[in-house]
């Protein structure tokens, strides 16, 4: 017997199980196991007397949560930031291209993106950030040097943030430009009968219609941003003084560096929790505006 | 037409039958290092011998090495045992093998095989032996022994004038640090003469830790792991570590976020003629910048003539204890100290030797100047070699004591300040009040 409901069947029900089965396995279920690792006692990996919420308080209330957490959302708001405004101006200038110009340009902004995190992080180490890389030796070759955008806690942010801009503008520039082309050109042709500037157009049609698309986007990049953990652990090591340890490489450090698995599963099952809720609202989001459109 | 099928499956079957029969006879032990035997390094290509010579040696068992990220792999392998999925064989870090022990993760090797083979253990009877025995059981084996040290480029030293043995005392150090340093015309430094890390890695702060070793007789810790670094020792070492940066000028400021391998590939490019590093790996640099260019030495100290303390590490190899195959696990174990191994990781890994008798039979190839590493190495350890209390969880002690230096490389806090914070955080983090 076949199930039959409004818009439901047991046919359906057989072409999305394999893919609900690899999220249980992969993502619930690593996720309940770490709740309750995270509710007892570790010994040595193996989950022993039951200690409720005193875990969440020793890592939330331990005295360096504070800063990890301050300099995450520096972090986020910053890359996210600096994103948006560069991808942006990148697809407005794209969207006025033609042929193989176009095509061109868009290749080499989405590049980055393409290769993978690891990779793409050492690459903007060795090129950009290497006190031996070909930016170092560019800029010291015009008198400008010398060059250490690590050496300070300052400039290490800003790296941080310029290497996260540099790894997903490729992303927020197809978004932005997809938004850009579906706003009706009648609109733009108004607006220039009207008399308005470039300046005008743009702050008046462009940006109120992409809207949507960039908080949409903001939303996708902060969930990524968040759950970056090669970026400053290859780019920056969270350094200098820890200055670019976010919560994802606090995790990681924790870890494998001090080995306290018992601190590391409960920060990891906190991270989830915010991540939680930053997916939650870019599917009200998105359902808002299905329901608009 | 079904008869056929009949007859065909029948003859499957019989030519299928003994390859089964076969391949159920035959054990897989699964090893878990960080080396790739299908690797370039000198140490991967020892371990690709020494494995295949074991296979031929016993019929029916094969090596199967799943390769590890050596930050990741012991922990890995305490969570794999929790869920009975562990390998057969592990490489334990040094600081994490006391854990492994007292988990119950590791079997006896003495039960499983030295018990009954007195001789091999009075050959193989070390520190990093000793290390590994507990209440009378022989836990593991140690593989890529090792040392802290300085690295330094033979060729360059020659070239400046420097004999390796002036280099008597710290202040020694400072000055054919600065005498290596080379600059361009407009004052940059083209050449460091003694490069250090200061990134949050699991190796670093060497120079720190020699100075508080020999200051305070080796107390860095208690026997339970409590910190003892924010004292008069740990501040000279603190100020030692970031005066050769500031006001010596022989060591880079950019290693502030450098990994020990960010300095090695500065070494490499020809950007240092000293570094802190490890003994097992000047092999690889060997490969890089040429076999008779790059040397090894012990650290020196205020009193002249006798090195620091410094701290030794090996990977310890073991059999785990819930293993299938604990027999066999055991017996590849002990053929990697074997002596026909131990003479391949020496002549092509580049390792210390293990064993007393491969250290007398490989006296001529350990004079070669070539190898002077492995011998400066080795006597490094015999006189000043540190080990960590076993039974204490010091796991991450190196990150405090850098962002301590980082703090005071920055100018965001004095020594003293910088240690009683580190030394407060750390003991904090371990439970100690």
């Amino acid at each position: 017997m076949i199930l039959r409901t409004r818009n439901f069947s047991g046919e359906t029900l057989v072409f999305v199980l394999p893919a609900i089965l690899l999220l249980v396995l992969l993502l619930y279920l690593p996720a309940v196991l770490g709740f309750y690792y995270s509710l007892h006692e570790l010994e040595g990996m193996v989950p022993g007397s039951y200690s409720g919420l005193s875990n969440y308080q020793a890592v939330i209330g331990a005295p360096e949560f504070i800063d990890v957490a301050k300099r995450t959302l520096v972090y986020i708001v910053g890359a996210v930031s600096l994103t948006l405004v560069a991808a942006t101006g990148i697809a407005l200038a794209v969207n006025t291209l033609t042929g193989p110009l176009a095509t061109a340009v868009q290749i080499g902004v989405i590049l980055p993106w393409a290769v993978s995190s690891v990779v793409g992080a050492l690459m903007f180490r060795w090129v950009y950030v290497s006190d031996i890389g070909l930016f170092a030796y560019a800029i010291e070759s015009l008198g400008l040097g010398p060059y250490r955008p690590l050496a300070g806690p300052v400039s290490g942010m800003l790296t941080l943030i310029a290497s996260a801009c540099w790894k997903k503008l490729g992303f927020a520039v197809i978004m932005i430009l997809a938004g850009i082309k579906s706003i009706p050109a009648d609109y733009h042709d108004a607006a220039r009968a009207d008399g308005a500037t470039p300046w005008q157009a743009f702050r008046e049609v462009t940006l109120p219609l992409l809207a949507g698309p960039l908080i949409i986007c903001s939303v996708v990049l902060a969930i990524a941003d968040l759950n970056t953990v090669e970026l400053p652990l290859i780019v920056t090591n969270g350094g200098p003084v820890e200055s670019t340890t976010i919560l994802p490489l606090s995790i990681y450090s924790l870890a494998f560096s001090q080995f306290d698995f018992q601190g590391a599963i409960t920060l990891a099952v906190f991270m989830f929790a915010v991540n939680v809720v930053l997916v939650a609202s870019y599917v009200s989001i998105t359902q808002r505006r299905a329901t608009h459109a | 037409m079904r008869r056929r099928c009949k007859l065909l499956t029948a003859l499957a079957l019989c030519v299928a039958l003994p390859s089964f029969a076969a391949q159920a006879q035959d054990k897989t032990l699964r090893l878990w290092t960080f080396l790739n035997p299908n690797g370039t390094e000198a140490r991967e290509n020892a371990l690709k011998q020494i494995i295949a010579k074991f296979e031929a040696a016993h019929p029916g068992v094969k090596v199967q090495v799943e390769q590890q990220v050596w930050t990741q792999m012991t922990p890995k392998f305490l969570a794999a045992h929790a869920s009975g999925t562990a390998p057969d064989v592990i490489w334990v870090h040094s600081e994490m093998l006391g854990k492994a022990i007292s988990g119950n993760t590791l079997a006896d090797l003495n039960k499983l095989y030295f018990a009954s083979r007195s001789d091999d253990g009075a050959d193989l009877d070390n520190v990093f032996w000793q290390f590994s025995q507990k209440d009378g059981a022989q836990y593991s084996v140690a593989l890529t022994s090792g040392i802290f040290g300085l690295v330094y480029r033979m060729d360059l030293f020659e070239k400046a004038g420097i004999k390796p043995d002036s280099i008597r005392t710290w202040a020694d150090l400072e000055q054919a640090a600065a005498k290596l340093t080379t600059r361009s015309t407009d004052g940059n430094v083209t050449r460091w003469g003694l490069c250090q890390h200061f990134g949050k890695a699991p190796n670093s702060s060497a120079i720190f830790i020699s100075t508080v070793l020999s200051k305070t007789g080796g107390k860095m810790f208690s026997s339970e792991g409590k910190a003892d670094w924010a004292n008069p020792a740990g501040e000279e070492g603190l100020r030692r570590v970031v005066d050769l940066v500031q006001k010596a000028k022989v060591s880079p400021p950019d290693a502030i976020n450098w990994t020990e391998d960010d300095m090695y590939d500065q070494f490499a490019a020809d950007r240092c003629a000293m570094a802190t590093g490890f003994s097992s790996r000047v092999a690889r640099l060997q490969q890089t910048l040429g076999k008779d260019k790059v040397g090894f030495m012990g650290y020196p100290s205020d009193d002249p003539g006798k090195p620091s303390p410094q701290i030794v590490n090996a990977w310890f190899e073991s059999v785990w204890s819930k293993g299938k195959n604990t027999k066999e696990a055991a017996e590849f174990v002990a053929y990697t100290v074997s002596p026909e191994a131990d003479r391949i990781w020496v002549t092509v890994g580049g390792t210390i030797p293990n064993r007393k008798s491969t250290l007398k039979e490989l006296q001529d190839f350990l004079a070669k100047p070539e190898n002077q590493y492995l011998g400066a190495a080795a006597e490094y350890i015999q006189k000043a070699g540190w080990f960590p209390p076993i039974d204490a969880d010091i796991a991450g002690y190196r990150d405090f004591i850098n962002v301590a230096i980082q703090k005071v490389l920055t100018g965001q806090a004095t020594p003293k300040d910088a240690l009683e914070e580190a030394q407060s955080g750390y003991n904090r983090k371990h439970g100690f009040k």
